[in-house]
């Protein structure tokens, strides 16, 4: 691995961390684009959670403490993720044979530390969206694991630097039809995992059609600015494993290219959330279930297609 | 790659088929179905340069009568009989997805072992057309609507005309073949729809609209507790 | 003398001592039976603990492997029932004491036995001891059902056992249904699909410590059985195929349903049990694909397999002991194991609820926890091979079944840790979070210290397993694959190992971070002020336990999804009237194989009885009719049998 690569990752870590909060205020514009408004500033998403961590965190008296503990350990998950994943098109120096579970898993631990600290506060409302966030997590689950049976299966690598990397220009021109179905999967897999419309209102007020922001009602102050910075993050997360895996990343001669035309299409992802967001209503929860099947589905028909087909 | 592409819509177009409630919807499905059909010859042919009046021709009958006139025959009888979605269908939506996937494997496999490769002018063109096939019957298995059945029927025949098209593209005599057989199925599908929906729905009144169902007219309860929750 | 045999010794003597001064002593109640039992118990799983540490180096891995989970569990498990016992044994610690240990003993002799007769007949007094265990507190409901299932699980697992040793020797198709009826009699022990209805039976109504022992050690020697005593068809890596088919399909069958039943369960322990079904499931995938990986050269999924079955089996040794015995203490402390009960427990008992809470949030296989390791090898050997069938073009049928099954087996893994997480979201949510639902829920007090002890010790344990992995994956490994007549492929141990320890950096590095993320936020200027107010619930004032989520609500959606699966129905008692007082809704599962296989097959049973019956009469005349029929059938059959054999005889000539 050279020195270059190994810079170019880093940058774009970085950026990640520091950009993520922009996904939300470009979904924001998106959305008050297409609604008319002019909208807050990209840069809103900066101000609040400046202004949450200027201010002081309140605990329920029920809790008995993992309220606390959740928004940190969701942002450690997702940090850890995040630096696993290939990042401007270069491998990750962290990566090894097998991340590919661990990077799952890694955001599995978050969501759950999510739900244990919703059932904490002993809300009626938080046990709901905790109820429905397992509901929906455990078959997001089986349709990214299927998707990356899929990566897996097309590549014969099994680290994520590889898998997500190798999916070249030859894996197009050979099985284009069926990594057209694994993207749709994917960004199914990236709506839902980010709590977005159709499986979710992230900017819904009433508390009953809630999901994400129902488990988070009892966090405040900084807790919250956390529980924000993570979602942010792992949006970035599941924007970059889409877009490294749909683009062959080794087109680009200069690594420095890569990594801008890397965080260009992660903002054309924040951008197709916001299109998707204005243009459709979101499902009824009966749903939501079957359109999450319907992505596992994608993904098994393009195993089916590689497999078989061509 | 470009008739890949089609195979794989119609493919996609399938599973949606067995996944969506609303009837509206599954017609327009059908009918983008045989869009496709008409639209996979005239591809081929435009790609290879040796496009054919006579060929545009039955493209264009094959379009008119597959995607749009009985489409709007269906949706007329729909709009008549007043259903608009299928509530209880035999198979839920989950059970139909993965039975879909089944039969995807399936077909994919049997495939495998038909020694057809040398007559087909796509890979995808059999399995497709056998997937399409399963597709129409497992409709006209796992649902009770009477206008579902017949989109049964006319998926069914969606696929008997991908296999035509698949096997002999040369051969326009298939083709004519596949429109006769269409107009054949034209008539023994409105022929069953019609009187499935008369035996069916002669007797109804137009408020008590869940008792549209073929036979059953209780509900389970916990259908029904979801439904209001919602 | 072997540290193993001491070890067996003190156990059986250190039990029937406990009994007999039980005898001596009927009124002293609790205290020198079970001083003499625990400590007896104790000292004798010390001794073997050593004995199988040095067997791994230099004895029979397989069998040390086997016995590691049965020393730790059965000694932890001893310390928390001298506690658990306290004050509810009614004077029965002599015979608690002397089964208990007996239990310990006979499977240690199980992994010790040396012929099949041998074997069996310390399988059986396994089988024996743990029946007298789960029938301990016979007065309770429940109890008289369960206990009469397990031993007749037992018993058809032993007449299983011996048909497969009838069958032994035998060629072609006679040793392949040897192969098979030992998979479906050792599948009785461990749970393999539609076999595992005893145990959600068994397990909620034996004392909590025994759960501990028998889902921890017990059900996983039927591994230890299906890898020693099933008669392979042939000799060398090739002879397991058969075996490794058997193991990976039955494994990715029964994960799902059993972990979708985990979380449909109200009662604490029958959750466990279900989930110890899901486990198993998880380690014969790991088995199977392991040794499939072996008969098809792919040595590097064959050793990930065999590694992560072994290291899952010893994690959920640990973490299952401890979760059974957190349940015990939570029996004790509230007297319920109705999860809809509960409530608000971690404040009341921080120790069992915080090693309760990590314990199964590890067992759902997330990562900084030593769950997760095992699972992480399954699936990585599962990739290998849906890699093996990818790259191999799958030329033969059975590559492409191979495939097809690698594939579906990652999915079902997947959907498994999903549903796990929900189920042991459950379980902690239910139980230990929340506002007390019940006053017994708020009156509970933190359990015994030797009590919380039992499980501080499990729960260090499981930390070492976490830290030291790649450690005792370089351990284990090579005596393990020696016992089972593989290659040893050092190379490949190496490569797992180094795996293995990326795997431990990653978890380290998520603690450190997470660390870091809170000492962070404490240095915001207001970072450390936290007051605390009552939970914000949109405007209602006053929320209490009524208003909370219950545990079942919790998982209703998912219940709803799979209710085909569960056989859900609901009873619903809607309110009436303007001001209503009852009202309720109540969602009822079943497990599958009962209403599919078992029902039938008593409804069967019964009716073939009545036929029989009939013949009962009470006439001699009749009864000896019977016997003259039976021996001229007999006769004939010999008769046709020797006509049949000479005719082909002479064909032959």
């Amino acid at each position: 691995m050279s020195d270059a690569s190994v810079w170019v990752w880093g940058v774009s870590l970085l950026l990640a961390l520091v950009l993520a909060p922009l996904q939300l205020g470009v979904i924001a514009k998106v959305k008050s684009f297409f609604g008319g408004r002019r909208g807050p500033s990209v840069l809103q998403w900066y101000h609040d959670l400046w202004k949450l961590l200027r201010k002081e965190s309140v605990c329920s008296s029920t809790s008995a403490g993992l309220v606390r503990l959740a928004p940190p350990v969701g942002v450690a998950s997702c940090l850890c993720a995040l630096s696993l994943l290939p990042l401007g098109f270069m491998d990750s120096p962290l990566g090894f044979t097998g991340d590919i579970i661990v990077f799952l898993y890694l955001l599995g631990i978050g969501r759950l530390a999510l739900v244990l600290g919703a059932l904490d506060t002993g809300s009626s409302f938080e046990g709901m969206g905790a109820s429905r966030e397992l509901h929906f997590s455990a078959l997001a689950e089986m349709a990214i694991v299927a998707v990356v049976v899929f990566l897996v299966m097309l590549t014969h690598d099994y680290s994520l630097g590889g898998v997500l990397n190798t999916a070249g220009t030859e894996a197009w021109r050979g099985s284009g039809t069926s990594l057209i179905l694994i993207v749709i999967a994917l960004l199914l897999v990236t709506l839902a995992e980010n709590c977005r419309v159709p499986f979710d209102d992230p900017e819904t007020h009433l508390e009953l059609t809630m999901v994400h922001e129902a488990m988070v009602l009892d966090h405040a102050g900084p807790d919250l600015a956390l529980i924000h910075y993570g979602a942010a993050l792992k949006l970035w997360v599941f924007a970059a494993f889409l877009t490294t895996a749909a683009v062959p990343g080794r087109l680009f001669a200069c690594p420095w290219t890569g990594l801008a035309v890397h965080v260009a299409l992660v903002f054309v992802v924040s951008v197709a959330v916001g299109v998707i967001e204005s243009a459709m209503a979101r499902y009824r929860f009966l749903k939501v279930p079957y359109l999450l099947l319907t992505a596992s589905a994608m993904a098994a028909m393009a195993i089916f297609l590689l497999e078989f087909g061509g | 790659m470009f008739s890949e592409i089609l195979y794989v819509i119609f493919l996609a177009l399938d599973l949606t088929l067995l996944s969506s409630s609303r009837l509206l919807h599954c017609i327009r499905l059908v009918a983008l179905q045989g869009l496709l059909i008409g639209l996979m010859p005239l591809a081929d042919a435009v790609l290879r340069s040796e496009l054919r009046p006579s060929m545009a021709l039955m493209a264009m009958v094959s379009i008119v009568v597959k995607a749009v006139l009985l489409p709007r025959l269906l949706s007329r009888a729909m709009r008549r009989a007043q259903v608009n979605r299928e509530l209880e269908p035999l198979a839920g939506y989950s059970v139909s997805t993965l039975a879909a996937l089944a039969m995807v494997a399936l077909s994919f496999v049997m495939v495998r072992s038909l020694p057809l490769s040398e007559y087909t002018t796509h890979p995808l063109s059999v399995p497709v057309s056998l997937i399409t096939m399963l597709t129409g019957l497992f409709l006209i298995i796992a649902r009770r609507k009477a206008l579902t059945q017949a989109l049964g029927f006319l998926v069914f025949e969606n696929g008997i005309t991908v296999f035509g098209i698949g096997m002999t593209l040369e051969n326009s005599f298939i083709v004519e073949l596949g429109i006769l057989l269409d107009v054949l199925a034209l008539v023994f599908i409105m022929g069953i729809a019609v009187f499935h929906i008369n035996r069916e729905f002669a007797h109804i009144d137009t408020d008590r609209l869940n008792h549209l169902g073929d036979w059953s007219a209780q509900e389970p309860e916990l259908k029904t507790e979801q439904d209001e929750e919602e | 003398m072997s540290l193993e045999s001491v070890s067996l010794w003190v156990l059986a003597l250190g039990g029937v001592v406990s009994a007999l001064s039980m005898l001596v002593r009927r009124a002293s109640g609790h205290g020198v039976p079970a001083f003499l039992g625990l400590w007896s118990c104790v000292s004798g799983c010390l001794i073997g603990l050593c004995g199988a540490c040095a067997g791994l180096r230099d004895g029979d891995g397989l069998s040390s492997l086997f016995q590691l989970p049965v020393y730790v569990v059965g000694c932890c498990a001893a310390v928390h029932a001298y506690g658990y016992l306290r004050g509810h044994a009614e004077g029965r610690e002599g015979a608690f004491w002397l089964f208990f240990n007996g239990m310990l003993a006979s499977m240690v002799w199980v992994t010790a036995a040396s012929g099949f007769l041998e074997f069996l007949v310390a399988w059986e007094l396994m089988g024996a001891m743990s029946f007298a265990l789960v029938a301990f507190e016979y007065r309770s409901k429940d109890s008289a059902g369960a206990s009469w299932g397990y031993l007749l699980a037992c018993q058809a697992g032993g007449a299983l056992l011996m048909v497969m040793h009838a069958m032994e020797g035998g060629t072609g198709a006679v040793a392949l249904a040897a192969v098979v009826v030992g998979v479906l009699g050792f599948g009785l022990k461990i749970g393999l699909p539609g076999l595992h209805t005893w145990l959600p039976e068994a397990h909620p109504a034996a004392p909590a410590p025994v759960s501990a022992v028998m889902s921890g050690a017990m059900i996983a020697l039927g591994f230890y059985g299906v890898l020693t005593q099933v008669p392979l068809p042939s000799a060398g890596p090739g002879g397991w195929r058969l075996v490794a088919w058997l193991l990976a399909v039955c494994g990715t069958v029964v994960m799902v349903p059993a972990v979708a039943l985990a979380l449909a369960q109200n009662n604490l322990k029958r959750l466990l049990a279900y989930s110890s079904v899901e486990n198993m499931g998880v380690v014969a995938l790991g088995l199977g694909l392991g040794l499939y990986g072996h008969c098809c050269g792919e040595t590097l999924m064959g050793v990930a397999g065999i590694a992560g079955a072994s290291l899952h089996l010893l994690n959920h040794a640990l973490l299952k002991g401890t979760l059974f015995l957190g349940a015990g203490s939570v029996l004790r402390a509230t007297g319920t194991l109705e999860l809809d009960s509960m409530g608000g427990l971690l404040r009341r008992l921080p120790q069992t609820g915080a090693l309760f809470g990590a314990s199964a949030v590890s067992l759902s296989g997330l990562p900084p926890f030593n769950g997760f390791i095992g699972e992480f090898l399954i699936y990585y050997a599962a990739f290998l091979g849906i890699r093996h069938g990818a790259a191999g073009s799958c030329a033969t049928a059975g590559d492409l079944a191979f495939l097809a099954l690698c594939v579906l087996a990652v999915l079902m893994l997947a959907l498994t840790g999903g549903l796990a997480a929900a189920a042991y979201a459950r379980a902690i949510g239910g139980a230990f979070l929340g506002e007390p639902r019940t006053a017994a829920a708020a009156s509970a007090r933190e359990v015994a210290p030797c009590m919380r002890a039992a499980m501080w010790v499990l729960s260090a344990l499981s930390l070492t397993v976490m830290v030291s992995s790649p450690f005792l994956c370089r351990a284990l490994m090579p005596p393990v694959l020696s016992a089972l007549g593989l290659p040893s492929s050092a190379s490949e141990v190496t490569q797992v190992s180094c795996l293995l320890s990326r795997v431990a950096l990653v978890s380290g590095a998520l603690l450190l971070v997470t660390a870091l993320v809170c000492v962070a936020r404490r240095c915001l200027p207001h970072g450390a002020e936290t007051p605390v107010r009552p939970t914000w619930d949109c405007g209602y004032a006053r929320p209490d336990a009524r208003m909370e989520y219950t545990s079942t609500a919790l998982v209703q959606p998912l219940m709803d999804y799979f209710a085909p699966l569960l056989r859900l129905h609901r009873r619903t008692h809607p309110a009436e009237g303007l001001f209503p007082e009852h009202g309720s809704v109540g969602l009822h599962t079943e497990d599958l194989a009962n209403a599919l296989l078992w029902r039938p097959l008593h409804r069967l049973t019964w009716r073939v009885a009545d036929v029989v019956h009939r013949l009962q009469s009470g006439y001699l005349h009749l009864y000896v009719l019977v016997m003259v029929i039976a021996l001229l059938a007999l006769l004939a059959w010999g008769w046709l049998d020797g006509m049949s054999l000479s005719s082909r005889g002479g064909m032959v000539k």
